[in-house]
């Protein structure tokens, strides 16, 4: 019994099991699947938030060795991204939900910075579109033209430019990028349940770790 | 001189040059507000005949689920639509399923003009619950699955609303502040049937199109269906300036875009001129 | 401070650029787990549910990696996430991402005039021309080829659409963090804005 729980097997075939009684909950009106299935659902947000923890602690725990070795150039960022970490995490737990220094450090210091790290890729992208937005074949002109007709339309000024501006941006929106997009989203919707197939019948092993 | 003009137009393509350039552009409209027109989007006037249809009482669930580096430009939406929900005299029930939203709604929730509605009797806070789709779906089957307290550490069976609401049925609407529409038109459009209206950013209305208008009945996309739903409203904010920002560095964007094929053609002449010779 | 810091990136790596970072990732590391703390914490052991327990426990064994000799142990709560996450998503899919998807591009509206009735048909093509576009799974022919050529710009028109967006949100927080934290803080200071 140990060699069996012990196996890969066993997590394979316990995943596609659970994954049936979810699928089979949404099919079939059955109380017992229902109650089931919503227990698993239940615990598996209550693990989600085990999963949380771990992944901290395991970033955490990198940087503490970097630190306690002394790594040269790196060990005293290690220690200032510790400092903020335990800052962050008891000004957390301790404070009251939305006011004090845990207010302070989110809205003062971790928003700013996080919207910083995001507003740097225009930057980049501005200086990549210069080099890479060039008409070369059709479908080239295909993609600048649809993303110089949905830039001037979003930009209000297009409207004053021209008022046909928007009619023709909500067009290519609507009925020709969206074709694009219906694709993908069919394509992503077929891709998904494949993969969801291949994951419960154990033929994609990733999923569990690689323990 | 020449040879000067030949450096700088060298330097032009680089990326420390034009991260400048564009700095510049976005700085002017900053200091010196431009004030052009906004244009109210059909996805925004349809997200705001959605709430208009609903009668006073309805309640109305409010999903965050946007990383807090894209919230500034969702805020504008977010706020008005909720100011919007208050004016309508509807209850919300709103909670988190990114770690950030909780307290990025209870910021919204501070600032926005409330109509005389109680905390508790019309609208709920309720806190991060991780997991995301499956804490969407354990949410629509049963909300008391996945929450005892609220954001405030109050037991939700002491706050009146949550003894009215139990699971997706009890909810006309939902709001997917979200760049993630799929989950919300899985685990509550599809199997619950309840309309779904999106607020994103930018980088997120493209993802919506497709469900437009079958499965999400509304969409106020970045902080140009923002400023457009403020509008509607009639309470104009911070839309105003995020679109003469847009406007700009839109434009410069496309200069960018120009400018580049020109110089593509401009190289190729200068290829075809010293193969000639 | 530390977003000049972050934004000193635009000007290649360096010690400011790092320390930003290294700042930024401790404060998200701390509010991650303490909200994860937080929930199980209010909602799961102060509910009281004896339950509970089987989850906490499957939730402790993802330590069980940590040791060579039990890290099979840390399979099973993770065999419960993607059973649950799998199904969820396969079951959602079918309804909303592939029949109501087929549904929407098939409809035809002949009621509201010519240019609608044109619009659908376009949006019909260029569906099938860029599903055609994905199929792998078939020797390609001439009907496919030309199938594939033509959903190929449409799928160009539709990046082009996602570039537009994302450039729009970036410009925003661009916007943001000039206009709020470094314009707004220098002419705060000189006293020229108030906000």
């Amino acid at each position: 019994m140990y060699k069996i729980i012990k196996s890969r097997e066993f997590a394979v075939y316990l995943t596609g099991v659970i994954g049936g009684i979810t699928i089979a909950e949404y099919y079939f009106k059955v109380e017992a699947i229902s109650i089931i299935a919503s227990t698993l659902r239940e615990w598996a947000v209550i693990i989600a938030s085990f999963t949380m923890i771990y992944g901290t602690y395991y970033l955490i725990r990198h940087q503490m060795k970097l630190v306690y070795k002394r790594e040269r150039g790196k060990w005293y960022y290690g220690l200032i991204m510790i400092t903020f970490f335990s800052l962050m995490f008891l000004s957390g737990i301790v404070g009251e939900s939305g006011r004090g220094i845990y207010s302070f450090l989110f809205n003062d210091m971790l928003a700013p910075m996080w919207i910083a790290v995001y507003a740097q890729v225009i930057c980049f992208t501005a200086s990549a579109i210069f080099r890479t937005f060039r008409v070369k074949s059709t479908d080239s002109l295909a993609l600048v033209c649809a993303a110089l007709i949905v830039l001037l339309a979003n930009a209000p000024i297009g409207a004053l430019l021209w008022s046909g501006i928007p009619s023709i941006a909500e067009w290519v929106n609507t009925y020709f990028s969206n074709a694009g997009l219906r694709a993908i989203a069919i394509g992503s919707g077929i891709a998904l349940f494949v993969l969801g197939y291949r994951t419960l019948m154990g033929k994609e092993r990733g999923a569990l770790g690689g323990v | 001189m020449l040879e000067d003009l030949k450096k700088i137009y060298k330097q032009i393509g680089r990326p420390r040059f034009i991260s400048l350039l564009m700095i510049f552009f976005v700085t002017i409209p900053i200091l010196y507000p431009i004030g052009i027109p906004v244009v109210i989007e059909d996805h925004a006037k349809m997200a705001f005949e959605a709430v208009e249809s609903l009668p006073p009482g309805s309640k109305v669930a409010v999903s965050g689920h946007i990383m807090l580096a894209l919230w500034k430009e969702a805020e504008i939406g977010t706020t008005a639509i909720i100011a919007h929900l208050f004016s309508r005299q509807l209850k919300i029930v709103a909670w988190a399923i990114l770690p950030e939203d909780a307290e990025l709604l209870h910021g919204v929730f501070e600032n926005v003009p409330k109509q005389d509605a109680k905390y508790g009797v019309d609208y709920v806070l309720l806190g991060f619950v991780p997991g995301e789709e499956s804490a969407l779906a354990t949410i629509a089957s049963d909300i008391n699955a996945a929450f005892d307290t609220d954001f405030y550490g109050n037991p939700i069976n002491t706050l009146p609303l949550m003894s009215e609401v139990r699971d997706a049925n009890d909810f006309s609407l939902i709001v997917a502040l979200s760049h993630a529409p799929e989950f919300y038109v899985r685990q509550w459009q599809s199997p619950y049937n309840i309309p779904v209206i999106g607020v994103s950013t930018g980088a997120g209305t493209v993802s919506y199109y497709p469900y437009i208008p079958q499965q999400v009945v509304g969409l106020v996309g970045g902080s140009k269906g923002g400023a457009g739903y403020e509008l509607l409203i009639g309470r104009p904010g911070r839309g105003i300036l995020a679109t003469d920002v847009l406007n700009v560095s839109l434009l410069f964007l496309m200069g960018s875009i120009i400018a580049g094929n020109i110089s593509m053609i401009l190289e190729k002449r200068k290829l075809k001129g010293s193969e000639r010779k | 401070m530390c977003v000049l810091f972050i934004l000193t990136f635009l000007w290649g790596e360096n010690r400011f650029s790092r320390l930003g970072e290294n700042v930024y990732l401790g404060l998200a590391a701390g509010m991650n787990l303490a909200l994860a703390l937080l929930y199980l914490w209010k909602n799961v052991i102060q509910a009281g549910n004896v339950f509970i327990i089987i989850p906490c426990v499957l939730g402790l064994l993802l330590w069980a990696r940590e040791s060579k000799e039990f890290a099979w142990c840390s399979r099973i709560p993770l065999a419960l996430l993607v059973g649950v996450g799998t199904g969820l998503a396969m079951r959602g899919a079918i309804d909303a991402l592939i029949i109501k998807q087929i549904q929407a591009a098939m409809t035809i509206d002949v009621t509201k005039g010519i240019g609608v009735t044109l619009s659908n048909l376009v949006l019909l093509i260029g569906t099938i021309g860029s599903l055609m576009y994905f199929v792998y799974t078939v020797k390609p022919g001439k009907t496919l080829n030309s199938g594939a050529r033509i959903g190929r710009h449409f799928l160009m028109a539709a990046f082009g659409s996602y570039f537009a967006a994302i450039v729009m949100t970036r410009s925003t927080n661009l916007a943001v963090i000039l206009n709020d934290y470094i314009y707004g803080f220098i002419l705060k200071i000189l006293g020229l804005r108030s906000w």
